[in-house]
């Protein structure tokens, strides 16, 4: 039953892995990497991982992809199609592609692996946890903590490259407020002063008439 | 347990790794090499699991080290999506064919 199941999984995972490299569409793409990622977390809900299954669905499929749909909205129209490659690519990819596969599958094939088989385990989030923040052996904390070192420069990084260059020198400053104050009563006065002229020469022509 | 021998498993991940290869390759978009380049990361995380599963059970290495390149690539396709929106602004499109100011 197990074996039905992962052998149908697998197939799917390759036929929409397989789709998402070549369908020409952005958004039918986009679709077929979240089936991608979706049935390998049904690979890893099998062998009893569901940590990192629902870790897998958090944050690939509702962070990533969610991402990469919106730069999809933003740089291109609906139903917009890629262009399709050209053949000296196409070939060279076709070939390292292929005799990747065939050299990588022959070595571990021909490898026999000791494999150890026990009895389902259920793994407690709170080891995973303890493991990730322990500085004896075996323990994860220096990692950890460059982990949240590169999501805050990602963070920043990112804000900076999004926004950068595109807000002028003048919009940033900001004059006190006593400065503007000022600008704007030196403006009524100019504008006293333009309407002064203005009823002077309306004078004048009062006058010219009488 | 799992019934599955662990070669089948590894011909899986080997398989959707030089997929993604490939798309990376050919593709023609770079939203569409950015997504090639998360199935093979996806493909590795496969990987480790794997290996953790079937030769080291009851540890958690290869976990920890999928939680690792789950958060690596969260924050990587973040910054590849800001340098793309600004390629965008700067030329009106994505493609690596045509954005070739620092060429030559």
């Amino acid at each position: 039953m197990h074996q039905i199941i992962f052998y149908t999984i697998s197939a799917m995972l390759l036929i929409s892995g397989i789709l998402t490299v070549t369908t020409l569409k952005f958004f039918r793409a986009a679709v077929y990497l979240l089936a991608t990622l979706v049935l390998t977390a049904g690979i890893y809900f099998m062998m009893a991982f569901n940590f990192i299954a629902i870790v897998q669905i958090v944050i690939y499929v509702g962070g990533i992809v969610v991402l990469i749909l919106f730069s999809i909205l933003l740089t291109s129209t609906p139903g917009a199609k890629v262009d399709k490659p050209k053949w000296k690519n196409l070939l060279s990819g076709l070939l390292v592609s292929l005799a990747g596969l065939f050299i990588t599958s022959y070595v571990f094939t021909g490898y026999v692996f000791k494999t150890i088989k026990t009895g389902p385990e259920n793994m407690q989030v709170k080891s995973i946890g303890m493991q990730l923040l322990n500085i004896k052996s075996s323990g994860y904390l220096l990692p950890f903590e460059l982990i949240t070192l590169l999501l805050l420069v990602a963070m920043i990084s990112s804000i900076t490259i999004a926004v950068g260059e595109h807000k002028k020198p003048e919009l940033i400053k900001t004059a006190p407020l006593s400065d503007t104050i000022d600008k704007i009563l030196e403006e009524i006065n100019s504008e006293n002063n333009l309407d002064k002229p203005a009823s002077e020469e309306i004078d004048d022509k009062t006058a010219l008439k009488k | 347990m799992f019934g599955v021998p662990i070669s089948h498993v590894l011909i899986v991940s080997t398989a959707l790794f030089f997929i993604g290869a490939y798309g990376f390759l050919t593709r023609t978009h770079l939203i569409m090499v950015l997504m090639s380049m998360e199935l093979m990361l996806n493909s590795t995380c496969l990987n480790f699991i794997i290996f953790n599963k079937y030769l080291f059970p009851g540890t958690q290495d290869g976990l920890l080290f999928t939680l690792f390149i789950i958060t690596i690539a969260a924050a990587e396709a973040a910054i590849a999506i800001a340098i793309i929106l600004n390629l965008y602004r700067n030329f009106q499109s994505v493609s690596p064919e045509e954005t070739t100011t620092l060429k030559y």
